[in-house]
């Protein structure tokens, strides 16, 4: 055909969605096709953590997805404890449930930030970079980082709690709460976000079943599934949380469930500031340069800010991990989703379809 | 652990050559042959509700000469991850696709065919996915030397 035209998208897009090309094929102003394209990030990860021991692994895992990093870290340590036999200690599950929740709250923002973005709300945009913000000083009074923290290790975390954090962290959750009822007013009940979403990018439950989808594109089309409630990790299995669901499975219908989860969070930190047991936070793990884990795989999951967030770890008894599989989300959702279902929209839909099924592309890199 | 045992017990009546055991609460493995692989995959899918694949790993047993093959296939319903596990020839590294299965099976078989070199007869794209231009062995085989390759590449000075 004469009249079709190929458009190169990226790999730098002014958004957070970016780092990754999409080569959509054009008819006019539709979308008729569409390729994806990585390597821009690729760091070769997964053969770096085995030619090094296993608590160097951390620095490393925690790079696989930027904006969501602490999950990664549990993936490894879930891995190496389940492999090596370790036991962690409540309080160290209490924290790492904190931990994990912060993220999920700075990982959430993140996805405001680019969705709002993507369609031109520029104030909510800088709202949501200033809350995540706020996280990240929180996790720098935890654990002396900003975005990579290295805190969860085998047998529990890297140091305790700081003195004091209970009260800092408690008064940005009033201020916060605060600040999802701005976002409601700017943005999710904004009549111009609704008709920019609304039965946008509609997903069938069939279809996300069938397409490997988790996480919050999943729980859009009706289905609540969690492995927060599947597989109960860290303390999920003592707390009170509600898994928010939505049945039209358009973007919308995913911006809401994302908002839904981010009030979730709250709750589930203020539950864990309360119930907080003491003791120990971390089991002592062998001398590292001497650790030799016996032959085992396992297949551990959590679920991250995008949903299903897996790795399966194989060893053979030496000092070093065998092979260490991640499964992220994102890489059904980049690669089988975003192609199918940018067929038929216009050039304008590509960054909102992008930010709408939250895809990292770094994770799908690795 | 009742539906654990209940899906090995169903799985090793339904396949002979096959070995089927209960890994932990939720987590089935399965052994199998190469040739089992595409009809246990359907089998659990059409018949036992595993309608997510969640991952296809490869595992290189250079020691061996072996690759294996991991599918990884959960189901809501149940909330077991099950591991259907076969062994194949590393020297002929090739596999039946089960794009016609499961259809997110595409960009993982991709990546196992860039990253190890197994090929996948079947799947309709098997196109580099992340490394441009590249003329070495598939780099998460065992026996590429990351350190070799990065001497030689790269300046590199003590």
């Amino acid at each position: 055909m004469s009249n079709r035209l190929n458009l190169f998208f990226g790999p730098q897009h002014a958004g957070v969605s970016g780092n990754f090309n999409i080569t959509v094929t054009l008819e006019g102003e539709t979308i008729v096709g569409a390729r994806i394209h990585l390597g821009f990030l690729h760091r070769g990860f997964e053969k770096m953590l085995e030619n090094v021991g296993f608590l160097q692994g951390f620095p490393f895992v925690c790079r696989i997805n930027v904006m969501d990093p602490d999950h990664n870290e549990q993936i490894y340590a879930m891995a190496i404890e389940e492999l090596a036999g370790i036991e962690v200690p409540p309080r160290a599950h209490y924290i790492r449930t904190l931990v994990l929740e912060m993220a999920r709250l700075s990982t959430h923002l993140l996805w405001l930030n680019g969705m709002a973005g993507a369609m031109g709300f520029y104030t909510v945009n800088h709202w949501a970079m200033l809350a995540r913000d706020e996280i990240l000083e929180l996790f720098s009074l935890i654990s002396g980082a900003r975005v990579y923290h290295i805190y969860i290790l085998p047998g529990g975390v890297r140091r305790d709690l700081p003195d004091g954090f209970a009260a800092k962290m408690t008064a940005f959750l009033d201020d916060f709460e605060q600040t999802l009822h701005d976002f409601d007013v700017a943005l999710f009940n904004n009549r111009v976000f609704r008709k920019r979403t609304d039965g946008v990018g509609v997903i069938t439950q069939e279809e996300a079943l069938r397409d490997g989808m988790t996480g919050a594109n999943l729980r859009a089309t009706g289905l609540a599934r969690d492995v927060r409630r599947e597989e109960p990790y860290a303390a999920y299995a003592d707390l009170d949380f509600e898994i928010p669901t939505r049945i039209e499975g358009d973007s919308y219908a995913r911006a809401m469930v994302i908002r839904e989860e981010m009030h979730q969070s709250v709750r589930i930190i203020r539950q864990v500031l309360d119930k907080l047991p003491d003791g120990p936070a971390w089991n002592r793990t062998p001398n590292p340069f001497k650790w030799n884990i016996p032959p085992g795989e396992a297949y551990v999951r959590v679920e991250s800010g995008r949903g299903e967030l897996g790795g399966y770890a194989v060893t053979d008894g030496s000092n070093r991990i065998r092979r260490m599989n991640y499964r992220g989300p994102s890489l059904p959702h980049g690669l089988v989703v975003l192609p199918r279902i940018l067929v038929g929209m216009t050039v304008p839909d590509i960054a909102h379809m992008v930010s709408s099924l939250n895809i990292s592309v770094p994770e799908i890199d690795r | 652990m009742m539906r654990e045992q209940e899906l090995v017990e169903r799985l090793n009546a339904r396949f002979s050559g096959l070995e089927a055991r209960v890994q932990r609460r939720q987590r089935v493995i399965v052994s199998a042959t190469r040739e089992l692989i595409p009809s246990v995959l359907l089998w659990l899918k059409e018949q036992a509700g595993y309608h997510q694949l969640t991952l296809i790993s490869c595992v290189d047993w250079i020691e061996d000469g072996e690759f294996e093959l991991v599918y990884h296939v959960a189901s809501h319903a149940s909330g077991i991850h099950v591991m259907v596990k076969a062994r194949i020839d590393r020297d002929q590294p090739v596999m039946e696709s089960i794009v016609p299965i499961y259809v997110p099976a595409q960009p993982y078989e991709r990546e196992i065919h860039e990253l190890f070199g197994v090929d996948f007869p079947g799947n309709p794209d098997l196109t580099p996915l992340y490394l441009d231009d590249w003329h070495e062995l598939p780099p998460l085989r065992k026996d590429f030397d990351t350190k070799a390759y990065a001497q030689r590449t790269y300046d590199y000075e003590q």
